[in-house]
């Protein structure tokens, strides 16, 4: 099958494009930002591979010493938030980078410098991350981190420090990712492309995206709390001053399982890439597939206190997250039914990408059957701290979400590179991946029903543990020998790779109707778009295979203006963020002796709090006065809004001094700790919020918003603040209103 | 026909503002000096990247 071509020429791309390292270190073009997450996370990817090894000779033979206790704790720590937050989250992010803006026909992501920005916080807090380890004090306290562990006596050392803050910095990283994806997809699809033209690993990235949202924010809030527990003397989760580490859990838990399957539904969506094209076949059902992801992004956000089931939760908490756990496996049911009946009829070819794929679905049902067991609360019971519980991570996570990076390997680095990589070594990856990856994970099952305990550096010599682990580490060196034979072939095919052209694979979807590597600007037409697959379309329907746009068509022409979605989408995140502060704050603000709401000076801060509220009103009063291009109008009533706000914020400083003039502080008892952190975070986004307010300001006393011009920014800061006014209501009410009548 | 992308130059701004924001965080675990120096990194590279928006 042909690619699509042009009767016009290329476009020019205007402007100085530097080369060399300066290029990379400067880049805002997406496919570039692509292949940097990919390749640093291929760099932790090792690292974090090299740390499995290491714990697999540990494991290797009973009584082992060749790591210590807290070596070994600090290891498995590595590896895990290694794996999760440096290699499979951004590797699925940069596939998404370089793949859906081609997806979807457009030339960029919505925000591109955004776009760089996630890519710079998400290497430096993993360098962040790994400061620990090169200043002697590495994490150890899992990559859970589970209080109270985790607080100042139990780890005294920086370590946990630098484990939260590296992932607050990536994870602020991570959230600007799902705002410019959300809104890439939503406002940014070439004209065609509805949302039943869109690929499915498109609309995968789309809900990922949203559930990032839904999701990363609460272990935001929960590292914040922690790292204000160890740095300011709070007591969120301090068990001796009546904290509660279970808080920590909910939280964690609340953005764990979701995270799940952020690290799964991009998977979903490559391995519906992969299937159909290899299978020579559409789909099989486009529209239960979409609907399917969509459901398990719903439920995902249901089922978090599975993880906590051996906490004593009581039984209907547990009976509702374990119905809703299993719930969770029809709609997961559903699409590997859905990639089966695409198999079935099919003329299948049996190349790389498809191989990890047919691995993915076997692999990700065993993990997926493993959790259906482990939401059973009796069976969970039994096996929740065993290596049945390290299995079935595994076999979803790495039998299935690492399959599937490894399918989109294959089938994209053509796309990116030009060149396909080697089938005769690929295939030898393949078969050392699937031996080795099965050999070290399955056996985990039987041992972990014998009773062996996860997170144990080592093991007793009873009958049979000490073969089925040897074989575990026999089989994680298998698959360190298949990353070697991967990392060869790549090197290889960048020198001598054979030529991919533009679509080797005869795929359908709108990345392979450009050239390998596409352009900068990545398309200079695009076939008409009918379907999902207007390459299958340009085939199968010839009468309609006219070009027919020119470069000036692809662009989008949308009523989502995207500056708006996207502010959004960043509010959306802001309300999971405070909605976990607001959950910690009504959990502790009557739970400890000495001050409590009643020592608040509710009328004074309602006085305070009027001049907030007054601003949302003047704010609207300006963008009325913008409307009608009255540019002085408009100044007069923006300045007068910082006003308000400056007045709130003035309020809120003084509230403070004279609290601490009266000895409570933020350390004093948990409701100090919970108000102190929850207004204190309120005070910083109004701060925010008067810079942007201020920087409007002076952009318009140059005179950037005459004749409507740049009006959308005016548009973007006024919702921001309308959203930071509107959760003062919310806070206002239940920290000094709620305190008047209860 | 539009003959000419209008594709967003290159920027150093963001890798700038990237490191102000990771200065910050380092310094909560290390030294304040630091993280005042990770802010006033922050605040060049936000200025800068707007003036670059704006003329852009």
């Amino acid at each position: 099958m042909a690619s699509v071509a042009s009767p016009f020429p290329a476009p020019a791309v205007e402007g100085f494009r530097p080369t060399g390292l300066l290029r990379w270190v400067t880049t805002v073009d997406h496919k570039d930002i692509g292949l940097l997450y990919l390749l640093t996370s291929l760099g932790f990817f090792v690292l974090g591979g090299v740390e499995a090894l290491l714990i697999r000779v540990q494991l290797a033979v009973p009584r082992n010493t060749f790591l210590d206790p807290a070596g070994y704790d600090a290891v498995f720590t590595v590896h895990g938030t290694t794996m999760i937050f440096l290699v499979v989250m951004p590797v699925l992010l940069g596939f998404a980078n370089y793949i859906v803006p081609l997806q979807i026909g457009a030339r960029d992501m919505a925000f591109p410098r955004l776009n760089a920005l996630s890519y710079w916080l998400f290497l430096f807090g993993g360098v962040l991350l790994y400061w620990g380890f090169l200043n002697g004090t590495p994490p150890d306290t899992g990559w859970f981190s589970y209080a109270p562990l985790s607080e100042k006596p139990f780890s005294l050392e920086t370590s946990v420090d630098y484990w939260a803050l590296g992932l607050l910095v990536t994870s602020a990283g991570t959230i600007a990712t799902g705002v410019n994806l959300l809104v890439t997809v939503v406002s940014l699809r070439a004209p065609g492309v509805g949302w039943f033209q869109l690929s499915i690993f498109s609309w995968m990235s789309l809900i990922t995206a949203w559930l990032v949202l839904a999701a990363v924010p609460a272990l935001t809030a929960a590292q914040a709390m922690l790292l204000i527990d160890r740095n300011l003397g709070a007591h969120f989760f301090d068990v001796g001053r009546g904290g509660d580490p279970i808080l920590w859990q909910h939280l964690f838990w609340y953005f764990g399982h979701p995270e799940v399957y952020i690290m799964a539904l991009p998977a979903f969506g490559i391995i519906s890439e992969v299937v159909p094209v290899f299978a020579r076949k559409p789909i099989f059902g486009y529209g239960v597939m979409v609907a399917s992801g969509v459901a398990i992004a719903f439920l995902s956000v249901t089922v978090w206190a599975h993880h906590m089931f051996t906490v004593g939760l009581g039984d209907v908490a547990d009976a509702v997250f374990g119905l809703s756990s299993m719930t969770i496996a029809v709609p997961t049911g559903v699409k590997v039914f859905s990639w089966l009946a695409t198999l079935w009829g099919g003329r299948i070819r049996l190349s790389v990408p498809m191989l990890f794929a047919l691995a993915f679905i076997v692999q990700f049902t065993i993990g997926g059957i493993s959790g259906v067991t482990s939401a059973t609360v009796p069976v969970d019971w039994q096996t929740h701290d065993t290596y049945y519980a390290v299995a079935h991570f595994h076999y979803v996570l790495g039998g299935g979400s690492l399959f599937a990076i490894l399918a989109g390997t294959y089938y994209w680095f053509p796309k990116m590179t030009g060149r396909l990589l080697d089938e005769r070594l690929g295939k030898w990856t393949f078969w050392l991946m699937v031996v080795g990856f099965n050999l070290t994970f399955f056996p985990m099952h039987i041992v972990g029903l014998m009773g062996q305990p996860r997170r144990t550096y080592t093991y007793p010599d009873l009958p049979g543990w000490g073969a089925i682990n040897f074989a575990e580490t026999v089989g994680a060196f298998l698959m360190g020998v298949a990353v070697l034979v991967l990392l060869w072939d790549v090197r290889w095919t960048l020198r001598a790779g054979a030529r991919a052209g533009d679509n080797p694979w005869n795929a359908w979807t709108l990345e392979w109707a450009t050239t390998s590597p596409p352009p900068a600007y990545n398309f200079v037409a695009l076939p008409p778009i009918t379907s999902p697959r207007p390459l299958w379309d340009l085939v199968h329907q010839p009468s309609a295979a006219s070009v027919q746009a020119s470069a000036a068509a692809i662009d989008p022409a949308r009523g989502w203006r995207p500056q708006i979605v996207g502010i959004a989408a960043f509010i959306f995140s802001e309300v999971t963020f405070f909605g976990a502060l607001i959950v910690a704050f009504i959990e502790y603000r009557t739970r400890s002796l000495g001050p409590g709401p009643r020592d608040l000076d509710v009328p004074r801060t309602l006085f305070f709090s009027l001049f907030l509220f007054a601003s949302s009103g003047t704010v609207y009063f300006a963008e009325r006065r913008l409307a009608r291009d009255d540019q002085r109008g408009f100044l007069t009533w923006w300045v007068v809004s910082m006003g308000l706000g400056a007045v709130f914020l003035i309020g809120q400083v003084t509230e403070y001094a004279r609290l601490y003039a009266d000895g409570i502080t933020i350390s004093t008892n948990l409701f100090t700790s919970s108000f102190f952190t929850l207004t204190g975070f309120h005070g910083l986004h109004v701060l925010v919020g008067l810079i942007a307010l201020g920087s409007i300001g002076a952009m318009a006393r140059a005179g950037d918003f005459r004749r409507g011009r740049r009006r959308v920014a005016v548009d973007a800061v006024s919702i921001y603040w309308h959203f930071v006014d509107g959760i003062w209501v919310v806070i206002f009410s239940l920290v000094y209103l709620l305190g008047l009548v209860t | 026909m539009n003959e000419h992308a209008h594709l967003p130059a290159p920027s150093v701004w963001p890798a700038t503002v990237g490191a102000g924001v990771t200065l910050i965080a380092f310094g909560i675990a290390t030294s304040l000096l630091l993280s005042a120096l990770g802010a006033g990194l922050l605040v060049w590279g936000v200025l800068r990247w707007v003036q670059e928006l704006r003329h852009g």
